[in-house]
């Protein structure tokens, strides 16, 4: 208690830099909780199943991209020949609503269990002659909507009337019947991808070669399960990445505060001396500037992590190209936060306290 | 027969600066009875300082003994010298050295804990009690920079007798202070050498303050010898 009570005297006395040295930190801690969290859903989303194939754009992170027809459709499926059983297009939309861009798919209300693998969890599916909507859990949890609410997408107003369940990459999403979304959208019958459902007894291999043979290249065919992974990989590879290198720059925190430490301790040697004087160990100076670095950036770890909580209950969802994500933080990713933090700015300091009670007090003393 | 608290003998300090030698100490010879008060005089750059030094255990002789209240300064380790400070020795600098950073209180209450006065809360009333009976009672909260020089030393003072040491080096200790606080800042060391019979060793260009000693040495070019007043 003593030596905390001494350090938080030191740290008010130079109050002003005490805090910008705190504060240096937060930018950092902020990028890595939000990217961590964006990480974390995009690693709960559970993937779908089923050896259906998908047609979409050639580019399969970003399905908006695709145009697909029904003459071109017609014509990838008897390229595709009889082992092809039925066809689901997919209109698939990223729509603003208020701040926030979600992801709209459209398909037939017939498709949306069998084919898309929805499950109602909470109301009815929507009547596909009226303004009706249907938001997944994902959604629901985030943007807080509810069925019996009404939201307003490309200027219509809709009725939500359920809430669903989706399996991977459709986890946060809203879903409308196909002929409404085409003629909300004026689509002229255009779509972004369909899911082909194939007989028991066919070679989905060969089928899937042939159709991307007939494509010839303008169209991506892939397995369902293929694309789910493909996208959420591709996703979570991206955030991965992101998060290693805010997690990589936390560590660095370690070179900083040991730099910092050094500056302030070499500024005051003849402090440093003095205590030594009076008989404080080397080992007990290290300990008070190793407690000082570290309330120093438990003060940063605390404005970055109310930076981002404040940033996420503001932005409930993330887009990533055409993907829509809820990111969550939860605490164990905040605590290992604060784990390493502490850690990289102990070492740190400890480092550089260590090396600057190895001068002889005398020295240390004279240096004022 | 008692020994002595402070016993110094043979002790060489040399100072290397690139090809430059400089002879610190040639061979000091001092020894203090407890409750001594013993004054060195000398020129500047004499080696008094270096010889306050070594007694500290700031620093170490190139040659020879020091032993202090029992320690073999010179052969200890770091880590033993640190424990040393603690229990036995108080130092008063020319320059006050008190940590800005803390009031005149905690700079007290530090060298108190660093003596083991726990918790906290009991080292700064201990503190508040010794600046009191120093007259500095009402000065207890400021920083050192709202201190006076004299006032200064005053907390210095009360910071080196406050884990009641065996002695106190003092180093120029009214180097830097008016004449009115000299008086204040001796009559107070007097007043610790008769109450608590603390050795006193004091280093000072000031001859003048001969009158505060039982005994006046002079150091000049790192030799000891008995003071002759001219």
């Amino acid at each position: 208690m003593t030596l905390l009570r001494l350090v938080l005297a030191d740290l008010r006395a130079g109050r002003f830099r005490s805090i910008v040295a705190a504060a240096a930190i937060a930018p950092i801690v902020f990028a890595h909780l939000v990217l961590v969290a964006v990480a974390g859903s995009l690693a709960e989303a559970p993937t779908g199943g089923g050896r259906a194939l998908v047609i979409v754009s050639s580019n399969p992170l970003d399905p908006s991209t695709g145009r697909l027809d029904q003459v071109t459709l017609d014509r990838l499926l008897a390229a595709g020949g009889p082992g092809v059983e039925s066809a689901a297009p997919l209109i698939f939309r990223p729509v603003k609503i208020g701040d926030t861009i979600f992801q709209l798919r459209a398909a037939r209300l017939s498709e949306w269990e069998g084919v898309e693998s929805l499950r109602l969890l909470d109301g009815r599916y929507p009547d596909p002659n009226a303004d009706e909507i249907a938001v997944t859990e994902g959604v629901a949890d985030t943007a807080g909507w509810r069925v019996g609410d009404t939201i307003e997408v490309f200027s219509t107003t809709f009725d939500v009337t359920a809430v669903v369940r989706a399996p991977g990459t459709k986890f946060a999403s809203l879903w409308m019947d196909f002929d409404r979304a085409d003629a909300l959208f004026e689509t002229g019958g255009t779509f972004q991808s369909a899911t082909l459902q194939l007989t028991p007894d066919s070679d989905p291999e060969a089928i899937r070669l042939a159709i991307a043979a007939a494509a010839e290249g303008r169209f991506g065919v892939y397995y369902e399960d293929e694309i789910n992974q493909l996208q959420g990989a591709g996703l979570s590879a991206a955030s991965d990445l992101s998060v290693l290198g805010t997690a990589i720059g936390i560590a660095v925190l370690a070179f900083g505060s040991f730099n910092l430490t050094a500056v302030a301790l070499a500024e005051r040697s003849s402090d440093l001396g003095i205590a030594r004087v009076l008989g404080v160990s080397r080992r007990a100076l290290t300990l008070f500037a190793s407690v000082r670095s570290a309330v120093l950036s438990l003060g940063g770890f605390v404005i970055g992590a109310t930076a981002t909580a404040v940033y996420l209950a503001t932005r409930p969802t993330v887009t990533l190209r055409s993907f829509v994500v809820t990111p969550r933080l939860d605490w164990g990713d905040v605590a290992l936060g604060v784990a390493v933090t502490a850690t990289a700015t102990l070492v740190g300091a400890w480092l550089a306290a260590w090396r600057a009670g190895a001068r002889p007090p005398r020295e240390l003393v004279e240096a004022r | 027969m008692v020994s002595p608290i402070v016993d110094v003998r043979g002790a060489v300090k040399t100072f290397r600066k690139g090809a430059n030698e400089i002879h610190a100490l040639r061979g000091v010879d001092l020894v203090m009875e407890a409750g001594e008060v013993v004054l060195v005089v000398g020129p500047s750059g004499g080696g008094k300082s270096t010889l306050l030094n070594l007694i500290g255990g700031l620093d170490r002789p190139d040659a020879g003994n020091v032993q202090v209240a029992g320690v073999d300064v010179a052969a200890s380790s770091q880590r033993s010298l640190d424990a040393f400070r603690r229990r036995h020795l108080g130092f008063v600098f020319q320059f006050f050295n008190l940590i800005g950073s803390l009031t005149a209180r905690d700079n007290v209450a530090l060298a108190l804990a660093a003596r083991g006065v726990h918790p906290w809360a009991t080292a700064r009333d201990r503190a508040s009690a010794l600046l009191a009976d120093l007259g500095l009672g009402a000065r207890a909260e400021h920083r050192p920079s709202e201190l006076s020089g004299g006032e200064q030393q005053r907390v210095a003072i009360a910071r080196a007798i406050a884990g009641e040491p065996d002695v106190i080096l003092a180093d120029e200790p009214t180097g830097n202070i008016d004449t009115a606080a000299t008086a204040g800042v001796m009559a107070m060391l007097d007043d610790l050498n008769d109450r608590l019979g603390v050795t006193l060793l004091v280093v000072t260009h000031d001859a003048s303050l001969a009158a505060h000693a039982d005994r006046v040495l002079e150091m000049v070019d790192g030799r000891l010898s008995p003071h002759v007043p001219r």
